[in-house]
């Protein structure tokens, strides 16, 4: 019965969800008791409902304190930080555990090497591209589950964008790897070298591949628990490319 | 909303789930009603009183089966939100006795 009065109120809100959600089914309740009850002392179905409404009104000021109530802590945290500090946390507070796995990663000697053989140039490619899209749905993650910006704005800027990037990454190294093995088996070729330098400069090669597919299955995974989540709440919202 | 009717509004919220579980449109009802008028809590001021209430561990909600596929968000007082609330009357109390002193000596 007030199911679009509902629905309008639920879009003022800032909660984040799933409390949203609870709050609007309690006025939901709380709706139908009050209907009731004026049915019940005489008054006629529309004037009933009329008003219900009027004594479930919400002012800006009730929805401004709802949201303050429901604050997420690291939210309270963000908002306390001077404005140019605020916007670097909310724009890339995702991205800071990637930074700081890239920076652990660099001091390993095996790990530098293991990306020097499937050939610098190409992992540097792979990396941007992986990276990129990695730290887009990261920054999402960070947005949707830490700060909790369940906002419209933040729940229907979902884009495919970080999933044509992981193609991308993916297909840069197969690209990479392909082209080093025809690298070593061509030198092979002319240089008669023995089977043991082949299956070096094969297995040297696959490095391209074996980050790529890892990052690609990263970004894919992290895509499709983001957009399950997001359906479960029931959003629809254009996807944008 | 300023602190000074929060405060009171929360201190209207315990007392009215004192005596046992409510939903929200009962304990307006029951504020209103047992006040004769004088204390109204809009449904707009009481939520963000109540969701207070049971994030500072003050009240319980619980979500009760009332028909098919309906339920209704009920508030309970905890332990913490009867000491409150204990402590709360006390002050009031403090404060009538204030005030009725004072309007006795200057009537």
């Amino acid at each position: 019965m007030f199911a679009s009065e509902l629905r309008d109120l639920e879009a003022r809100l800032t909660m984040p969800y799933p409390e949203r959600a609870a709050f609007i089914s309690e006025v939901g309740d709380d709706l139908e008791q009050t209907y009731r009850r004026l049915l019940t002392a005489g008054s006629n179905a529309e004037d009933a409902r009329r008003q219900a409404l009027a004594e479930l009104e919400f002012s800006n000021a009730d929805l401004v304190e709802l949201g303050v109530v429901h604050a997420p802590s690291a939210a309270r945290a963000v908002a306390r930080l001077p404005l140019s500090a605020r916007s670097l946390v909310e724009d890339f507070g995702g991205v800071v555990p990637l930074i700081v796995f890239t920076l652990f990663m660099v001091e390993e000697d095996s790990m530098i090497e293991f990306l020097r053989e499937g050939g610098v140039q190409s992992v540097v490619v792979i990396l941007a591209l992986g990276g990129l899209g990695l730290g887009l749905e990261l920054q999402r993650a960070f947005r949707w589950f830490v700060l909790r910006d369940h906002s419209e704005p933040s729940l229907s800027g979902f884009s495919t964008g970080p999933l044509y990037l992981a193609g991308a990454c993916f297909l840069s190294g197969v690209l990479s790897t392909a082209f080093g093995v025809r690298l070593s088996l061509a030198a092979a070729a002319i240089s008669n070298a023995p089977d043991t330098a082949i299956r070096a400069g094969v297995s040297e090669s696959l490095a391209g591949l074996i980050v790529a597919t890892g990052i690609t299955g990263a970004i894919v995974l992290l895509h499709g628990w983001l957009a399950t989540w997001r359906e479960r709440l029931g959003l629809r919202g254009k996807l944008a490319l | 909303m300023s602190e000074l009717i929060r405060a009171r509004g929360a201190f209207l919220a315990l007392l009215a789930l004192k005596n046992g579980a409510k939903h929200g449109y009962e304990i307006a009802a029951f504020i209103k009603s047992r006040s004769e008028g004088f204390f109204s809590l809009s449904f707009g001021a009481l939520y963000p009183i109540l969701h207070k209430l049971e994030k500072d561990g003050l009240a319980r909600a619980v979500w009760q089966d009332v028909g098919e596929s309906k339920q209704k968000k009920v508030y309970t007082l905890t332990a913490a939100g009867r000491k409150a609330l204990e402590s709360e009357t006390v002050q009031y109390r403090a404060i009538m006795h204030a005030f009725s002193g004072l309007l006795e000596a200057t009537s």
